[in-house]
């Protein structure tokens, strides 16, 4: 059980790290995105929108290849830190900032579109410089965004399974997060632990998505 | 006053215990770097790699982790950059590769271990026989997945060996590690898996399995697996994995091996 309470410490560590790596890469995409005319603008939205579709092992293959130290990335980060990206915690956190970034890209680009021009045309004009524009006028009319996004990120990150197996293994205190913890449970027919855990999963997963909906959906309206 | 005495006759042996426990630690760890060792097992080795890290864990300053998988992935995983001190793989292909593509210590490779593949076949009649096999469903028989777990591959060639034919072989059912066909056997999954006799043992042991010896065809002839450990090449310097390699010798821990259904190299089988 210590080693489980370990698993869900790391899950959450990950899952934190995760998100809120996210909300300063994701924001500048999504408002890009939002707000953007170029022709390449639907190439980036499929780019970002591809592992929502693709399979975890294909990704997690890609990651093993590119990060592993014999490769160019994973060989710098040796070299710096002495440490392998692959099978660690921070090669983790890289791969799930790439795995969840469409879930907060999305809800974040959906809530950009929809800040009314007009609204930041007045205040432009009454002397609200870019940043001003965004820290006052924007971000507290994209609230519904953060918290959709934040809270579809750190769930995502919690169920991940397939790209951690790939290129995390099962590593105690390192990558052995939540979801391995129960395949190992399981492997090892011990169907309790397991159970405990995958119960906890689901109340966990229930809960954000009823946060989303309840809070998410109806409160923070983007304009009242 | 009876209460007091009773109640120091059982702390005093408890007092002498963990003094005597608290002196051997002491001296054995006078002058020892502590240190800790992440050590890769094969999956029929799991629970073993468990007891003897407890053990070890008791008599010296180091600590241990036991990461299991299938042999297979476990080596690719270490090619890959793994952060893993000791292979103690299910096989000897996957270490000697290991050492010759620079990952593991030359020399260093031992044999730990010799397991056992046997036939689970909970309520057939009479002794199971490898034959038989095919009067079954393909998908209701399970095994190790022979591409990356030895248990699996050993099986692969005791149903070839049969005259079990090539289409239905191909129809089985295959799983990540041997593990788990302990497991789909013992939840009714499945009508028979091929299992280490490892997993039997300590099953029937912790109380998670009730196997009848009578439901079980042991194949040692055909499929004794020689199981390799060697020290990679991150765990050169660390204490943690020399102390683990060399206890691998002593006759208590050979001991615990034996335990869990182990052979050693040119031991006969008793069973």
């Amino acid at each position: 059980m210590p080693d489980d309470m370990q698993a869900v410490w790391l899950t959450v560590l990950l899952a934190g790290v995760t998100t809120l790596l996210l909300f300063p890469i994701a924001s500048p995409l999504a408002w890009w995105l939002a707000r953007s005319d170029s022709k390449g603008r639907s190439l980036v939205e499929a780019v970002v929108a591809m592992p929502l579709v693709l399979p975890p092992t294909v990704l997690g293959f890609y990651l093993l290849v590119m990060l592993n130290p014999e490769s160019f990335v994973g060989g710098l980060w040796f070299n710096v830190t002495g440490e392998s990206l692959t099978f660690s915690f921070s090669g983790l956190v890289i791969a799930s900032v790439i795995y969840s970034l469409p879930f907060m890209v999305q809800p974040l680009h959906a809530t950009f579109r929809a800040v009314p021009v007009p609204v930041l045309e007045a205040a432009a004009t009454l002397g609200a410089s870019p940043r001003d524009q965004w820290l006052n006028v924007v971000l507290p009319l994209a609230k519904r965004g953060y918290l959709t996004g934040g809270v579809l990120t750190f769930a995502h990150t919690v169920g991940e399974f397939g790209v951690v197996l790939m290129m995390g293994g099962n590593i105690p205190g390192e990558t052995r997060v939540l979801s391995i913890a129960i395949y190992e449970h399981v492997e090892t027919l011990n169907y309790q632990a397991a159970h405990s855990l995958a119960l906890g999963l689901m109340c966990f997963s229930f809960l954000s998505l009823w946060l989303v909906y309840r809070y998410a959906g109806h409160r923070f309206e983007v304009v009242r | 006053m009876n209460g007091r005495r009773a109640q120091a006759g059982v702390l005093l042996p408890r007092l002498a215990r963990t003094l005597c426990a608290g002196l051997l630690w002491a001296c054995l760890s006078q002058g020892v770097e502590s240190a800790e060792a992440r050590i890769a097992v094969a999956a029929n080795f799991r629970n073993t790699a468990l007891v003897i890290a407890e053990a070890l864990q008791r008599v010296s300053p180091h600590r241990y982790e036991i990461i299991a998988g299938s042999t297979g992935k476990l080596a690719s995983q270490i090619l890959n950059g793994a952060p893993f001190d000791i292979f103690m793989a299910a096989d000897c292909d996957r270490p000697q590769q290991l050492v010759d593509r620079g990952a593991a210590v030359a020399g260093s490779q031992q044999i730990y271990a010799v397991g056992e593949l046997g036939l689970w076949w909970p309520g057939v009649s009479g002794t199971p026989a490898l034959g038989a096999l095919a009067n079954l469903e393909p998908r209701s028989v399970c095994i190790a997945n022979p591409a990356f777990a030895p248990y699996g591959e050993a099986a692969w060639h005791s149903l070839a060996r049969a005259d079990i034919s090539a289409a239905w072989r191909e129809g089985i059912l295959r799983v990540d590690n041997i593990n788990l066909v302990t497991g789909l056997v013992a939840q009714g999954h499945v009508s028979a898996g091929f299992v280490a006799r490892s997993a039997l043992i300590s099953g029937v042991r912790n109380g998670s399995l009730k196997v009848n010896e009578s439901e079980v065809l042991w194949l040692a002839g055909d499929a004794a697996l020689d199981q390799m450990m060697v020290l990679l090449t991150r765990g050169e310097n660390n204490p943690a994995a020399q102390f683990w390699l060399e206890q691998m010798q002593t006759p208590s821990v050979r001991e615990l091996i034996r335990r869990d259904g182990y052979r050693f190299p040119g031991e006969e089988n008793d069973a």
